[in-house]
């Protein structure tokens, strides 16, 4: 436990500080594929049609990462460097996981000004709705696990 | 006493089951609900599943067509009305009159129940509904304090559902068009308030606007929560004071009033909140679970035991709960 | 066209509602409506003031014109009280009642009464308003944010319809509370209000922090910021199929708000006689805005 608190702790700092000095671009590129497999079904059906030639920012205040997604066809895609955001979801990475591992309601965080809407508000609204619609049973079991202890040890280390 | 539990998507649906809903509450994805928010509610083949998975726990399904039907539209209504009937949902939650009309005559056997947004809140107004359409049940509005939900429990015919936990609306519901005054959009016959197109919250060097439409509802300091951007909720000025002239952002909790409530008779708690996810659906409605277990426990005083208070109070809009119009201090 | 006196909405002194109404017997009203519409606290007249003051109105009318009066219910019951009042209003025998909630509707359509909708009662489509014109309802004020397009629809699809009335000029009622905005504004309980809101014959103005008139509060009721004036669009208006126009009480210079209606209906149309107010509403636009400037009437 104390351990596993300890590389919690250095992991994170290590972020903070490293990050934000490393281009966007290979997280990015990671993470949007990541979203093509898993939401293929809905990208399919349509049901993020409203992404189309926007580009929202989701930004990880902390780590001082961001990641700027548009849709084109049925693929989610990244957006354009010059592009500027037409709306903006922003909190730290404790924030984000919890909210994504199904601990924390956003609206709760918002509430609290820790999630922060920017820009057009029905675009980061349906965002929202639309992912916390997913189906979780079809997240991994290993990746539902993973991120429930992320999240539980940066919610022990980091104060909100 | 049964609770009934909001669900704007299907994880939603099965965190209120799971976490002990009797009844659980949809909408779909349209204007004929009144949380019609983008990417939120039910479609046919989400509603199905829904009812799928009620059924398998022996549950109940609401279905709730609560807008005001529009002239040109009125199909679009009455369709929704014919899903909730070819689903078997166990009742619909109606307010326009000419849809109740609808419902009666076309499904006799579907239950009808009164949603908050007819805004009845006298033994005729509730008599009106019953004798005309059978309605089965009414959602009473949050307006009505603790006192005058015993008299109308006293008189009335009709089941009585009422809001036990949620944002707060401080209008009589369906009575209220702050937000089509300034944006356009009702409740009423948008299902919406303050629609999301019309916000924009702004970050200036003073801290974080919000816009309704470009009006400016409220300025937030560094620190200070902020609220749901609703014109009842916003601060505005009045003979040169700066303040929430209507209301601050408030979530309603009457769970202290559990005892009074089932003492008179009310047959079903509601909890707001179709438009939050499924971890509030989750913590809320296992709260109130065990609440309304234990005020139905015979031989034991009931209490609002401080976890409860604790949960109910992080997943509140604007991080505090009252009683609401239910305690008649608040008024 | 005629023209109608809608309710007052503000809590006006004895004197000053006595006053006010032998004003208005000698403009060219077609109807009057009386009563408390907003608070059952509200004392200076209650039930049984308000239908002497309308029954003896009614009498001097009968003797020199054709004005019509008509007495309104209040909009939000809360209490038992509340509900005895409208009882009152309601039993009433000789004047026609405006139900401004369903308690009403049900009370007067039991007693197989006719009677008038306001605003605040939800009548959005053709279907609700036939089902009330089966229980007696024969005349509708349309709500608020309907808009004319809205209107016209309702109506074609009408067999039989009623007589139609639109709110045209006045601080628009918004919305009601279980709060009472004025006592909370001024820090006291409702419970202990001490009546305070006759001290704002007009309400008490709200603006956003940007300076904007907003709304108009008014006891436990929201008015809009800016008066609705559809005067400019007098010749649609007529087109339409409605009736009758309400213009709302207010604490100065109703005679010109009248006079500049009574004008247009006999082809004398000035807009410039009155502020312009808003109109978004009835153009399909939020209703705090401005459509129709002077001279260019209903936009196409």
């Amino acid at each position: 436990m104390l351990v596993r608190r300890s590389i919690a702790r250095i992991g994170y700092r290590f972020g903070c500080n490293l990050l934000p000095l490393l281009p966007n671009w290979p997280g990015e590129v990671v993470f949007i594929k990541l979203l093509n497999q898993r939401l293929s079904e809905e990208l399919q059906d349509g049901l993020f049609d409203f992404l189309d030639s926007k580009v929202l920012e989701v930004s990880v205040t902390d780590l001082g990462v961001c990641l700027r997604i548009s849709k084109r066809d049925a693929y989610f895609v990244r957006a354009p460097t010059d592009a500027p955001a037409d709306s903006t979801i922003s909190a730290s990475i404790c924030d984000f996981l919890a909210i994504a591992s199904g601990k924390e309601d956003p609206d709760t965080l918002f509430f609290q000004r820790r999630l922060c809407l920017g820009g057009q508000t029905e675009i980061g609204l349906t965002v929202k709705n639309r992912l916390d619609a997913l189906d979780r049973s079809r997240i991994p079991q290993w990746a539902q696990r993973w991120l429930e202890m992320t999240a539980a040890e940066l919610a022990a280390i980091v104060p909100n | 006493m049964e609770l009934v539990c909001p669900a704007g998507s299907l994880p939603a649906l099965e965190a209120a089951l799971d976490h002990g809903a009797d009844a659980v509450y949809i909408g779909f994805s349209d204007a004929t609900n009144a949380r019609n928010f983008g990417g939120l509610n039910f479609n046919d083949k989400n509603a199905l599943r829904a009812l799928e998975r009620i059924r398998a726990r022996g549950k109940k399904l609401f279905v709730a067509i609560n807008t005001y039907a529009k002239p040109d539209s009125f199909t679009r209504w009455q369709g929704a009305v014919d899903r909730a009937a070819a689903l078997s949902a166990d009742a619909v939650i109606l307010a326009d009159i000419g849809l109740i009309s609808y419902a009666r005559e076309k499904h006799p056997n579907l239950a009808l129940h009164l949603s908050v947004q007819a805004s009845a809140t006298s033994g005729p107004a509730l008599e009106f509904y019953r004798q005309q359409f059978g309605v089965r049940r009414a959602v009473l509005p949050r307006v009505l304090s603790l006192r005058q939900v015993q008299q109308l429990a006293a008189a009335s015919r009709v089941e009585l559902e009422v809001f036990g936990f949620g944002s707060l609306c401080i209008m009589a519901e369906g009575r209220c068009h702050l937000s089509s005054y300034v944006t356009g959009e009702s409740p009423n016959q948008n299902g919406v308030c303050s629609p999301a197109r019309a916000v924009e919250w702004r970050n200036t060097a003073s801290g974080l606007e919000t816009r309704l439409n470009g009006v400016l509802i409220d300025h937030f300091a560094e620190h200070e929560n902020a609220g749901y951007p609703t014109l009842c909720k916003g601060r505005f000025i009045v003979d040169g004071k700066r303040q929430h002239v209507l209301e601050e952002p408030t979530s309603l909790n009457s769970m202290a009033l559990l005892p009074e409530l089932k003492a008179t008779g009310i047959q079903a708690i509601k909890l707001e909140g179709r438009q939050r996810s499924p971890a509030y659906v989750a913590q809320v409605v296992r709260t109130w679970r065990e609440a309304i277990d234990a005020v139905l426990e015979p031989g034991t005083e009931f209490s609002v035991k401080d976890r409860w208070r604790k949960t109910l109070a992080k997943n509140s809009e604007g991080k505090q709960t009252t009683l609401g119009a239910y305690d008649r201090p608040w008024q | 066209m005629r023209l109608a006196l809608g309710p007052v909405q503000y809590y006006w002194q004895r004197t000053d509602i006595n006053h006010f109404y032998e004003t208005m017997l000698s403009t060219p009203l077609d109807s009057i409506y009386l009563g408390e519409v907003v608070c059952g606290k509200r004392h200076a007249l209650r039930a049984p003031d308000w239908l002497e003051l309308a029954q003896m109105l009614a009498q001097m009318l009968a003797e020199v014109s054709d004005k019509q009066i008509v007495l309104s219910t209040l909009t939000l019951l809360e209490s038992n009280a509340d509900l005895s009042w409208v009882r009152k209003i309601c039993s009433n025998s000789k004047l026609l009642v405006e139900a401004n909630d369903m308690s009403a509707v049900q009370l007067l359509s039991e007693a197989r009464l006719p009677f008038a909708c306001g605003p605040a009662v939800n009548i959005y489509n053709q279907h609700t308003l036939a089902y009330l014109m089966s229980l007696g309802m024969v005349r509708w004020t349309v709500p608020a944010e309907m808009n004319s397009r809205q209107l016209a629809a309702v109506l074609n699809a009408c067999e039989k319809k009623p007589e139609v009335e639109l709110f045209a000029y006045g601080h628009m009622p918004l919305a009601y509370s279980a709060r009472c905005f004025t006592a909370r504004h001024l820090g006291l309980d409702k419970d202990n209000c001490a009546y305070r809101c006759m001290e704002y014959p007009n309400g008490l103005p709200l603006e956003s922090q940007e300076g904007e008139a907003l709304f108009v509060i008014n006891g436990i009721q929201t008015l809009s910021g800016k008066p609705l004036n559809l005067l400019h669009h007098f010749p649609q208006l007529c087109e339409r199929g409605i009736d009758i126009l309400r213009l709302s009480p207010q604490w100065q210079q109703m005679e010109q708000v009248i006079d500049a209606f009574d004008r247009a209906r006999r082809g004398d149309l000035h807009p410039q006689l009155l502020p312009p107010g808003v109109d978004g509403y009835w153009c399909d636009h939020p209703g705090l805005e401005l459509i129709a400037r002077s001279g260019t009437g209903t936009p196409a």
